[in-house]
């Protein structure tokens, strides 16, 4: 009687592994649904932190949202992201955003799957680039003032020098629930992907009207396991970017392990075409 | 008796262990029997009864491995632990090992290693379990292998996770559950289904798979289910199922109306959060009340003990909410002890009931 038991509990890993590889196959033949030649700069080393140095896998983070922690970016990665979105998403916005209790009812909405468009280096990157930084005053001005204020507009304004340099020109432009729609809308199979995405809806009363808006909260895959036959150059880049932090620890005198954070801001060392 | 040799084990051990356990319950209230001059057996049916109960005990112990002695109980608890420390360690150690070499492999040996992995822990399991050797930890590392081997496939493929892989998880770890009688093994295999549900769920009604976290009541259909599964379908060589199937299901209905009772803004009912709030404080009470009765009556201990400390935690929380900011603590105590003694004296009237039914 156990060995059928046995032979079921088989079947079990034998089913999933070859559905699993079937999907993969799949999803690998015909024509890519896009094809975008990324850079470090979208792309880059995912470092595996404690205990780095045993990590033999190279692995490439997707960063998506643009240079998304900077203030100045924000709202030009979301400003496209309004009610309309929203409720192409998915969401039912019809509750007035004036009444009491509209920030409990959409408090209350879950988080959803819609295709996400990620727009390459095109127009949301160039208006990023146009738009921002604000000048140096006017940052001041809206930081309060003071010599406080002065500091840290001038740590923003090189902050956002220095992601126009290095950070991801890889922005989400546009959300539905209809990949085909999507594609009419964003013919470009070179600059526009179009990949699953979580979004939610995000209510804030300290506007006047108060603002319901969406946020990209993730997408399913964020990060490129590289196989073994296409590293070579990563791995280089990989092993000097150690020694050169384990330079700079000792420089400083540092008697504890560096850790696997991502190397400064700089021109990107290698392309990566994804499909 | 021959050695057992892998067929029908846990339902055998488990009938077996009992067995041994009447028999030492037997010899020491035979001792006291005699103390007290109740009964004397003369010296030949003495001997006669030692030497059967000693050949019992030494055949029972070679074929299923029982605990004899209190103390060879409490050293196999002992060794269970060990076990399971072990597994985690072993399980640990493998994967740093995969760490440490899965880069320099090519993609078809990824994933062939992957692949076999489970299928070489399974092999290892039934090697222990003819050798009689702890089955927890062997169980527990071939889940782990089957767990890590659907996360690397996904990892170096780069796809995107899918609750269909807790399915697969929960199966696995089922049948291994059944095939070497192992509740840790059913425990992990209704905690992966409970949350395969959920997520399932959650996706059918178009939300993210995170989304199944914000609603617990995605959790009741689960615990209902597996509350009542083993009344319909009996385990009478596995005894020790059925108590796991009630204890998961209630813990799942409980906890979902525990959060919901005092959060409800997690509900997906389309009603005001304090509507949703009271109606599940109500429910919990006349679920708690239901499940102390049916357990008391149905003699199921475990049903009675979770739904005892789920209606007294409901009970402590509402009186949290009612009275914490302003009653002085020692009264808001004093409270929460009277309360405890009340409720054990209805526990002791409703025991006294009972027995009254009985006699």
């Amino acid at each position: 009687m156990r060995g059928a038991w046995l032979a079921l509990a088989a079947l079990v890993v034998l089913l999933a592994d070859a559905s699993l590889l079937a999907g993969v196959a799949r999803n690998r033949s015909g024509e890519p649904e896009s094809e975008l030649e990324l850079t470090e700069r979208e792309l880059p080393l995912l470092s595996a932190g404690w205990g780095e140095e045993e990590v033999t896998a190279v692995v490439l983070r997707l960063d998506w949202d643009g240079p998304g922690w900077s203030r100045t970016s924000r709202h030009v990665l979301t400003d496209w992201f309004d009610r309309s979105k929203l409720e192409a998403a998915g969401y039912d916005c019809s509750y007035p955003v004036e009444a009491e209790d509209a920030a409990t009812h959409y408090g209350r909405m879950l988080p959803r799957e819609a295709w996400v468009v990620l727009e390459h280096e095109a127009d949301a990157w160039r208006r990023w680039l146009e738009e921002e930084p604000l000048g140096l005053e006017e940052q001041v001005g809206r930081l309060g003032g003071g010599e406080e204020a002065r500091a840290r507009a001038a740590e923003l304004e090189k902050e956002h020098e220095r992601m126009g340099v290095g950070g991801s020109r890889l922005f989400p432009v546009d959300v539905g629930t209809d990949a085909r729609l999507l594609r009419a809308r964003y013919p470009d199979r070179t600059r526009y992907a179009i990949v699953r995405g979580v979004v939610k809806a995000s209510f804030s009363r300290g506007f006047e009207p108060p603002r319901l808006r969406g946020e990209i909260s993730r997408l399913p895959v964020e990060t490129l396991h590289v196989p073994r036959a296409m590293r070579r150059l990563l791995d280089d880049v990989r092993r000097r970017d150690r020694e050169d932090r384990v330079r700079r620890a000792r420089e400083k005198g540092e008697t504890s392990r560096p850790t696997g954070r991502h190397p400064e801001m700089r021109e990107p060392r290698y392309a990566v075409r994804v499909r | 008796m021959s050695r057992q040799q892998g067929g029908e084990p846990r339902a055998s051990v488990e009938s077996a262990q009992r067995r041994a356990d009447r028999i030492q319950a037997f010899r020491l209230e035979l001792e006291e029997l005699e103390r007290d001059g109740i009964l004397h057996l003369t010296g030949a049916d003495r001997d006669r009864l030692r030497s059967h109960h000693d050949s019992l005990l030494a055949a029972l112990a070679n074929a299923y491995d029982v605990d004899r002695t209190e103390v060879e109980k409490r050293l196999s608890v002992g060794m269970r632990i060990a076990s399971f420390l072990g597994a985690i360690a072993l399980s640990a150690a493998a994967y740093f090992l995969f760490d440490r070499i899965w880069g320099l492999l090519s993609a078809p040996v990824q994933v062939a290693f992957v692949a076999a992995a489970p299928l070489v822990a399974l092999a290892a399991a039934e090697v222990a379990a003819r050798r009689d050797r702890p089955l927890y930890f062997a169980g527990l590392v071939a889940v782990a292998s089957f767990v890590l081997n659907l996360s690397a496939l996904e990892t170096l493929f780069n796809i995107a996770w899918s609750p269909s892989r807790l399915a697969a998880w929960s199966a696995f770890a089922w049948v291994l559950a059944y095939a070497y009688g192992l509740r840790v093994l059913l425990a992990v295999a209704i905690v992966f289904f409970m949350v395969f549900l959920a997520e399932a769920v959650s996706r059918l009604c178009g939300y993210g798979w995170e989304a199944f976290f914000y609603r617990p009541e995605n959790f009741v259909a689960a615990g209902v289910i597996l509350f009542a599964l083993p009344s319909a379908v009996p385990h009478r060589k596995l005894e020790s199922f059925p108590p796991i199937y009630r204890i998961f299901g209630a813990l799942a209905v409980y906890g979902s109306v525990l959060v919901l009772a005092f959060s409800g803004q997690y509900s997906s009912m389309p009603l005001r959060i304090d509507t949703v709030e009271t109606g599940y404080q109500l429910a919990g009470f006349a679920l708690g009340g239901l499940g102390i009765w049916m357990g008391i009556r149905q003699g199921r201990a475990e049903v009675t003990n979770v739904s005892s400390v789920f209606a007294v935690t409901l009970l402590y929380l509402k009186f949290f909410d009612w009275w914490w900011d302003w009653m002085p603590k020692w009264l808001f105590f004093l409270v929460l002890g009277g309360a405890a003694v009340g409720l054990l004296v209805l526990l002791r009237r409703v025991r006294g009931t009972l027995r009254g039914a009985r006699a």
